[in-house]
């Protein structure tokens, strides 16, 4: 048996078997799946019964190796699964259009207690942008006059605690809507710990992490920048400035993730772990609304034919 | 013998079973001296020789068949039906068929004939006049303009009414019309004041349903109830990344500084 993260079978109870000889001779013991469809990796401290990926719920799970984790942080949960799944019964529960699949309890309950594993950072930039500002106004010939003007603006800016999605399987803007997390009580991952999480790394590069922070970094900074400039219009023409990190680590954020494939998408449903920032992202039922509709106009029809019959 | 027998049996039958009325009309003539009119009629020359050309009758008939139009049989079934609508209504109703209205109006002849003689005060008329080509007919009401009649017995009602018997009046069944006159005027009577009802292709008296106007609401409020539980199910916002940044910038050592702003050229043109 090699170490080299190869993959094994996650039919085959000998895999399991032999993992056990694993977890004796490796530091900690973790279970770690690769789903077959969406290749997605994750972990946990204690051996799941999964049959399907908790990212694209597709099945298919094989073993692979702990791949190890160390240096990472982790924000402990603070809200329960079940205050996950009474806040998405609240949701879809009176909602006539959401696909019925998505209230059955099996659905509801197959929500994961995941550790999404982000980059944490400072992140300071400084430097010199320069704009080209415009003004235009019309001049004694009633001819349209733009002015135009070189500005350069010095900037220092500190990002702090900026957290990046570094899984390319969670939709960044839906995890950027629920990632208010306080990171007063980072704490190391404790691999004794033998809760049912699970801890779902990244499958982003070092250097496609930093490019992403840098191009969303200066994005936010240029718009800051430019509300200082005295100008109607105003255009980055160079950017002379730098962008560092510092503080850097991995640090697995809690979310609860429940992932439900219906009709070839996927759609995600995350709920903040810590702080119950929830964020559900539920189709619209073609069957289930035509047959709302319907049942809505025959009783509007009903009801509407009655009071003409009878009044 | 034979013939004495047979005799006797004619006149015992005269005397001893009750002779029907309705079979010959019993119209009495009017003369200037005793016009036979009501008491509430205000007699003058403009409407003296509309009294004396109008029939006299006695008010108890309901069925004046000068027209000779129903068997015996047939005007005493709508006699009956007549006297029970009466009873149960309290509207007095007057079927006149005739040939000859005098020169009159179908409309007037029968407002004459109900008002010259002895009806009760609210009341319809239904004439069917067959001199000439094709029959006319005409039903009028008569009372209180804002009383049970006339809301019962509306012109649209009305105009139902004989556009449904009227089939029936081109091939000479009067009786058939007559008799769905009677039963169109009960089912009307019958019914809820207001609202819109119609008579309907089957002789029946059915509500006017505004469908036009229900399926238009239903459709309304089917989009309306989709709409808000898809706005419910689409009311998070997705937050921007700008959105998240800006509450991690870190305002105390926030540095922007406008060190040069020079102005370098101007274009002038006559487009904004």
């Amino acid at each position: 048996m090699s170490y080299d993260g190869d993959i094994l079978y996650e039919e085959d109870d000998e895999v399991f078997e032999n993992s056990s000889e694993v977890e004796e001779k490796s530091p900690t013991s973790v279970f770690g799946y690769r789903c077959n469809h969406c290749g997605s990796v994750f972990y946990s401290f204690t051996r799941q019964n999964i049959n399907s990926c908790i990212i694209c719920s597709e099945q298919g799970i094989s073993s692979v190796f702990f791949n190890g984790m160390k240096d990472s942080y982790l924000i402990p949960f603070n809200k329960s699964i079940k205050d996950f799944i009474l806040e998405y019964r609240k949701k879809i529960i009176w909602n006539p259009i959401v696909p019925i699949k998505f209230k059955r309890k099996k659905t509801m309950w197959s929500v994961k207690e995941v550790y999404l594993s982000c980059f944490l950072s400072d992140i300071n930039q400084k430097g010199t942008l320069y704009f080209v500002g415009v003004d235009q106004e019309k001049n004694s010939d009633n001819l349209m006059e733009k002015k135009m003007y070189n500005v350069l603006e010095s900037i220092y800016f500190d990002y702090t605690n900026v957290l990046l999605n570094i899984n390319s399987k969670i939709d960044d803007r839906v995890f950027q809507t629920v990632c208010d997390y306080d990171f007063s009580n980072l704490k190391s991952i404790d691999f004794s710990d033998k809760s049912q999480f699970f801890y779902l790394v990244g499958d982003m590069q070092g250097d496609s992490i930093s490019e992403k922070s840098r191009k969303k970094i200066s994005k936010q900074t240029v718009a800051v920048a430019c509300q200082n400039i005295p100008h109607s219009l105003k255009k980055l023409k160079d950017d002379q400035s730098v962008v560092s990190f510092s503080n850097t680590k991995e640090v697995f954020v809690p979310i609860y993730l429940l992932s439900v494939k219906y009709k070839n998408n996927i759609y995600q449903c995350i709920m903040n772990g810590q702080n119950g920032k929830k964020y559900f992202n539920l189709p619209i039922g073609i069957i289930e609304t035509t047959i709302f509709a319907l049942f809505i106009f025959g009783l509007v029809f009903l009801i509407s034919y009655l009071i003409a019959y009878f009044l | 013998m034979k013939f004495n027998r047979c005799f006797f049996l004619v006149i015992f039958s005269f005397l001893f079973f009750p002779i029907n009325s309705l079979a010959s009309i019993n119209t009495y003539t009017r003369t200037n001296d005793n016009l036979l009119v009501p008491k509430d009629v205000v007699v003058d020359d403009s409407n003296i020789q509309e009294i004396l050309e109008t029939p006299a009758v006695n008010s108890l008939e309901k069925i004046y068949d000068y027209a000779d139009l129903y068997t015996e049989g047939e005007e005493q079934k709508l006699y009956n039906q007549v006297i029970n609508f009466i009873n149960t209504s309290n509207i007095d109703v007057a079927i006149v068929t005739t040939n000859d209205t005098n020169n009159y109006l179908i409309s007037d002849y029968a407002y004459h004939f109900y008002d010259y003689n002895d009806f009760k005060k609210d009341g319809v008329v239904f004439v069917i006049c067959v001199a000439g080509g094709s029959p006319e007919i005409f039903m009028g009401n008569i009372g209180d303009k804002n009383g049970k009649v006339f809301s019962i017995y509306s012109d649209d009602r009305i105009r139902d009414i004989l556009q449904y018997i009227y089939s029936d009046i081109k091939e000479s069944k009067y009786y058939s019309a007559t008799n769905t006159y009677i039963k169109i005027l009960d089912g009307f009577f019958n019914l809820n004041r207001v609202g819109d009802y119609r008579v309907s292709a089957g002789g029946k008296i059915i509500k006017i349903i505004p469908w036009i106007e229900i399926v238009i609401l239903s459709v309304a409020l089917s989009f309306i109830f989709i709409m808000f539980f898809v706005y419910r199910l689409r009311e998070y916002k997705k937050l921007s990344y700008r959105e998240f940044l800006s509450k991690r910038i870190d305002e105390s050592t926030l540095n922007v500084k406008l060190e040069e702003d020079e102005f370098c050229n101007s274009i002038i043109s006559d487009k904004k």
